[in-house]
């Protein structure tokens, strides 16, 4: 940016921005100010933190009563989807003998995290059909939801119609965290009746919190993580839960022998929990025992008959010492023991929390609410073919299900989903400022291929608005799903975990950029596995001034079945070799697993132009002593490489300064090829118009 | 609780379809009893009994033991799928909504029906999809 002193009577120079540590935050940033064009206001944006809210009613002209409750704002790639609970609380508590006065009942401490309130005090859900979605550049935004009026006696719900108000940003109360995002509006009933003042301020990124105590017979294992770094507490952060699992007892009596009843399970909880005020805490049991009467794996047998003292979804149990059918069907842990299989035995002890959460049997896909048989017949070797995380529903049930549903000590499980309200997610389209655009380089894509994508992101605002600097898989700001032909979705994110602050740009008003990714495999094996169609979504997330923003794009590819036998072969070599990905990622001549698959790719007549920048990479890149070698490399791209826009600047710089007589000898389809990915990059057209000289 | 009357009947049902198919059948590395082959394919509810609404309106039995349930969860009923069993004395194994291998008793099965019946006396028909 100029000198301002020079430009007094232009006041649209000044950059205003609210998102931060107040105005002209951006001023003090100098990287920023070079990217601003002068007249181009700034983004002035407000908007939702994601989190969970401390929320408050107070009903016009009711003295002494109040409602607390939490609302809870998840943010995703196609805007915001928010409910809230609503609890009764009286302001005021009358003291009888002797002193026979009326004292404040106090509000919980938004310092304080997360409030939990009184079971018995429920009294409605929010169920928000209307919220700031994205940005406001004003300081208002309405809101709108339903309320469900709770009826404990029948656990039934009754929707009191379309209640709004239209929220203000305020100020936060210095009760509150700092910097939490304050609001406050007039509720309005659905005949458009001042119903009193309603507030939300932020008080936790998390949405719920909740304790888990597991306890075990000294003979079972505690189930406390996957074998491969997973634990509860990562489980159940990707679900924006706050979860503190820990291990209590270790050295619980078995009542009668080893195997353990319904009734047995029931009493030992009651018997060794650490605790058991549902009504200040959110607690859950899991006890690990050698055997179970009722089923092999596990059970949440605080249900139906099996609950006892009518406070259901407290407890479930696993079972240590069932022995895996030496069959097939159970793949790598074959013949094993429970407790000795890390992976299957912690995810059976996740399905059953899930089932005090609230959750029912999901088989959409191999997530946590799947069975364990089911998933064990399903394609794949089990347990690799395990998804850790819960299906995309049951996520959302686990954020957004009324807290009588999820919380224990309140609804009995077994009712069906469609008897409670629950938050649409859909409540508003983003139709926002930016736009990302997903487009394979091909449409079709033999098995056995990497699929490359081609992203952009647009800016349709009127605003220059903060982006990453680059559309990258190398950035953890770009993480997606493919979700195959059997609906089996597999996740993708960065190989490399960055530490450092990652940069951004301004994306002026109208301007795009573009970035490429190659994909092949996920944190759950090979995307494209399979012939067929597959679903791409990208989901593109980074934070401007503290609020992350996420921008969504989706698009589909065709994965082509093998045209013979040798294609076969060598699709099943890229497919199943993990170090294939990192040889791809990383180069070098290290990776001998990695290295053999691709030889593999490279010997393959139809894979071979789909892995060729990937192998001349390798011979003109220098590793160790073995010198780089333009001449490989161009003999490694072959005729007709299939290249993104970003491969043909790695071709360029592999052959920059390579002898004009060797880029004579390079065919010219690969002239051709690399023109047409250049994208008017200069360096790339020049290789390029050497080679076709 | 099972009758005499009702186990002689399955009791004959099972000496009718190990005479016709064999006893064991083996598929998927399980081996499989006859009322296992014959209970694969796709049902659906005919009983309309009050005590049947907790049992689902679709089962799908597949080999490998696992059974699927469309539409239970939506309709509230107590098995969504999971696994299944059936030995050669008619006791039938399903895994219910908590993962409880409920205990059930086939009282009938032949290649178009089967009953079953459960401790509380509900008895529940289901007939074939496909």
């Amino acid at each position: 940016m100029e000198n301002h002193a020079q430009n007094p009577d232009l006041p649209q120079e000044i950059i205003v921005d609210q998102r931060s540590d107040g105005p002209l935050s951006n001023l003090r940033r100098p990287e920023l100010q070079n990217n601003y064009q002068r007249f181009t206001p700034i983004f002035t944006i407000k908007s939702l933190k994601k989190g969970a809210y401390f929320m408050q009613w107070r009903p016009k002209g009711l003295f002494w009563t109040r409602y607390n409750g939490t609302m809870r704002i998840e943010r995703h790639g196609s805007g915001v989807t928010a409910s809230g609970d609503f609890y009764r609380h009286n302001a005021y508590t009358f003291k009888s003998w002797p002193t026979f006065q009326i004292v404040p009942n106090p509000d919980p401490s938004p310092s304080a995290g997360i409030p939990i309130f009184r079971r018995s005090n429920y009294e409605c859900y929010l169920r928000v059909t209307q919220i700031l979605e994205f940005y406001t550049f004003g300081n208002s935004f309405t809101m709108k939801f339903e309320k469900y009026d709770f009826d404990t006696a029948t656990n039934s719900w009754t929707n009191a119609g379309l209640h709004s108000a239209v929220m203000s940003f305020k100020t936060a109360p210095s009760s509150f965290p700092s910097g939490a995002t304050y609001l406050e509006g007039t509720l309005k009933s659905p005949s458009g009746v001042d119903l009193g003042t309603i507030t939300m301020g932020w008080v936790s990124k998390y949405l719920r919190k909740a304790s888990l105590e597991i306890d075990r017979v000294s003979a079972s294992e505690y189930p406390g993580s996957n074998g491969s770094g997973l634990d509860w507490k990562d489980v159940f952060k990707a679900v924006d839960w706050d979860l503190n699992a820990y291990q209590s007892d270790t050295n619980l009596t078995e009542p009668s022998g080893q195997s353990w009843s319904d009734a047995e399970l029931h009493s030992a909880m009651l018997a060794r929990r650490d605790s058991s005020d549902l009504d200040n805490e959110w607690r859950y049991h899991i006890l690990a025992v050698r055997r179970l009467d009722s089923t092999s794996r596990g059970i949440m047998y605080d249900a139906f008959s099996g609950d006892s003292n009518n406070i259901p979804r407290e407890g479930a149990a696993v079972s240590s010492h069932w022995t895996i059918p030496n069959t097939n069907t159970w793949g790598t842990v074959r013949g094993m023991r429970f407790g000795d299989a890390d992976a299957p035995y912690f995810r059976t002890a996740v399905h059953e929390l899930g089932h005090a959460l609230g959750l029912y049997h999901n088989t959409a896909d191999n997530g946590f609410m799947n069975t364990t048989g089911t998933i064990a017949s399903s394609p794949g070797t089990f347990p690799s073919n395990i998804q850790w995380s819960f299906n995309a529903a049951d996520a959302k049930r686990l954020r957004h299900m009324p807290d009588p549903w999820v919380r224990p000590g309140v609804i009995p499980f077994g009712s069906s989903y469609a008897s409670a309200p629950i938050s649409p997610t859909d409540a508003m389209d983003l139709g926002g400022p930016l736009e990302l655009r997903i487009e394979p380089l091909l449409d079709a894509v033999p098995i056995g291929a990497p699929v490359r994508v081609k992203m952009t992101l647009t800016n349709h605002s009127d605003s220059a608005i903060e982006v990453p600097d680059h559309l990258t898989l190398k950035s953890e700001h770009v993480t997606g799903i493919v979700s195959d032909p059997n609906q089996t979705r597999r996740s993708f994110r960065s190989l490399m975990r960055c530490i450092e602050e990652h940069e951004v740009t301004v994306l002026k008003p109208g301007a795009k950029m573009t970035g490429d990714m190659t994909l092949l495999r996920g944190l759950d094996g090979a995307l494209f596995s399979t012939p067929g169609l597959h679903n791409i979504a990208v989901n593109l997330s980074w934070e401007i001034s503290g609020i992350t923003v996420n921008v969504a794009g989706s698009n589909s590819v065709m994965i082509t079945p093998p045209v013979d036998d040798a294609h076969a072969v060598a699709a099943k070599a890229t497919l199943s070799e993990p170090d294939l990905l990192l040889t791809l990622a990383i180069g070098g001549d290290h990776l001998e697993e990695g290295i053999a698959a691709l030889d593999a790719a490279m010997a393959n007549s139809v894979l071979a132009p789909h892995f060729a920048i990937v192998k001349a990479k390798q011979a003109g890149r220098r590793f160790g002593k073995r010198k780089a070698s333009p001449s490989d490399a161009l003999k490694a791209l072959g005729s007709r490489p299939v290249l993104s826009q970003e491969e043909a600047n790695r071709v360029a710089e592999l052959l920059d300064g390579a002898p004009a007589t060797v880029l004579k000898k390079a065919p010219k389809t690969l002239g051709k090829a690399l023109a047409t990915a250049s994208d008017g990059n200069k360096s790339v057209k020049k290789i390029a118009d050497e080679m076709s000289a | 609780m099972i009758s005499v009357k009702s186990v002689m009947k399955v009791a004959a049902l099972v000496a009718t379809f190990s005479f016709i198919i064999g006893y064991n059948i083996s598929a998927g590395g399980r081996e499989m009893s006859s009322e296992t082959n014959a209970l694969i394919g796709k049902w659906t509810k005919q009983t309309t009994d009050d005590c049947a609404r907790f049992y689902p309106t679709n089962l799908e039995f597949h080999d490998g033991g696992v059974y699927a349930a469309p539409g239970a969860v939506e309709e509230g009923a107590q098995w969504h799928g999971g696994d299944w069993d059936v030995d050669g004395n008619g006791l039938f194994k399903l895994q219910m909504a908590n993962d409880a291998m409920s205990p059930l008793n086939l009282m009938e099965l032949s290649p178009t029906r089967f009953v079953l019946s459960d401790a509380a006396d509900c008895t529940v028909t289901y007939v074939r999809q496909d």
